[in-house]
């Protein structure tokens, strides 16, 4: 006989590979990515309540997950006030467990450093860039207009292909 | 004329087999039991914190009441009136907080350092203020509770229902901030760590 399945173990189950693209952007440490996803499981049961439906559920997650992460960067930067928001690189790079096999591929880990190194205001529209977020809904996302959203990946671009060896 | 140097499509091919799109079952599972357990805990924590901070108020106001008209002074009904309304302020803080906490996805750490700096100020306040609140607090506490004596007679079952709460609240309360005072102890170690 199968069993009803829960709407809330549903869409983490569904939307947990995106939770960790997005953390993993922003925190390197496996054990802090760890809490950071329960941290950010349990602002979307709070939050799921007032979910108007206004938007995917697929961005709503990766909304919280963004939130959560940019929070969690603040105040390790906070924590160390000689790293720059800017240039907290030290705060993301490896993946390490349980993505070390993908890492261990040079395109993905190349791309990973290369977003880790981009300023904090890039990064965050180049990861909902990459997570398949329109301009407008990046815009959403962050609270910032679609021209601002423009620049920081036309910015974040220039950057990256320096960084990846495009030309 | 695209100016882009990159391939986005590309690049997103490559991000998202970083972590492959899948359907994780069992790791949801858990992950949904710890956070109902955590959000019970929470739930709880705070509604006991509340229901305790809005008991000493109304246990404030009552004793207000009953010592109001008899012999007591004004600087002890000041005293009271502004305790009333303190302990009315932290209740309100407790909501707010709780209610803020529950309608902004990803607060949770923030809030609990809030909380955490709430308490510290409670406590470091308390103690700051008895060099001085002590000589009027003994002078006017025992106005306050010969008042209170003097009320045995009339409503026994209410004073001692009073004077009861208050110190049960008073003693809960003591034992909550301790909790928190180690809270914050705990986050201060955790923040030392991750400087290091």
């Amino acid at each position: 006989m199968s069993q009803a399945v829960d709407p809330f173990e549903a869409l983490l189950a569904e939307h947990l590979p995106r939770i960790d693209r997005i953390l993993a952007g922003y925190e390197r440490d496996p054990e802090r990515r760890r809490d950071l996803r329960q941290d950010v499981a349990l602002a979307i049961w709070r939050a799921l309540p007032g979910f108007r439906g206004d938007a995917s559920l697929g961005i709503f997650v990766g909304r919280i997950a963004q939130n959560v992460a940019v929070d969690h960067v603040r105040k390790m930067v906070r924590a160390s006030p000689a790293a720059p928001i800017g240039e907290a690189e030290g705060l993301v790079s490896d993946i390490g467990q349980p993505f070390e096999e993908a890492a261990s591929a040079s395109e993905t880990a190349g791309l990973q450093r290369a977003v880790a190194s981009l300023p904090l205001g890039q990064r965050q529209a180049v990861i909902l860039h990459l997570e398949d977020m329109s301009h407008a809904e990046i815009a959403r996302t962050l609270g910032i207009s679609e021209g601002a959203v423009a620049v920081r990946l036309h910015r974040a671009s220039a950057c990256l292909a320096q960084r990846m060896g495009h030309r | 004329m695209n100016t882009d140097p990159l391939d986005w499509t590309e690049l997103r091919a490559t991000w998202q087999r970083m972590v492959p799109d899948e359907v994780r079952r069992q790791e949801a599972r858990d992950l949904a039991s710890r956070v109902r357990a955590a959000d019970r805990r929470w739930r709880l924590s705070i509604l006991i914190e509340a229901g305790l901070s809005f008991g000493l108020a109304i246990a404030l106001l009552v004793l207000l009441l009953l010592v109001q008209g008899r012999a007591a002074s004004a600087p002890a009904i000041a005293l009271l009136v502004v305790a009333c309304v303190a302990q009315v302020g932290v209740t309100y803080r407790r909501l707010t907080l709780w209610k803020a906490q529950a309608a902004a996805p990803g607060s949770w750490l923030v809030t609990q350092l809030a909380r955490a700096r709430l308490a510290r100020r409670i406590v470091v306040g308390a103690f700051g203020a008895l060099p001085l609140g002590l000589l009027a607090g003994l002078r006017i506490g025992t106005e306050l509770f010969g008042t209170a004596w003097n009320a045995v007679p009339e409503h026994p079952a209410l004073v001692a229902a009073v004077l009861g709460g208050v110190l049960t609240a008073c003693l809960v309360l003591a034992v909550r901030l301790q909790r928190l005072n180690g809270e914050v102890r705990r986050l201060g170690e955790q923040i030392a760590e991750l400087q290091t």
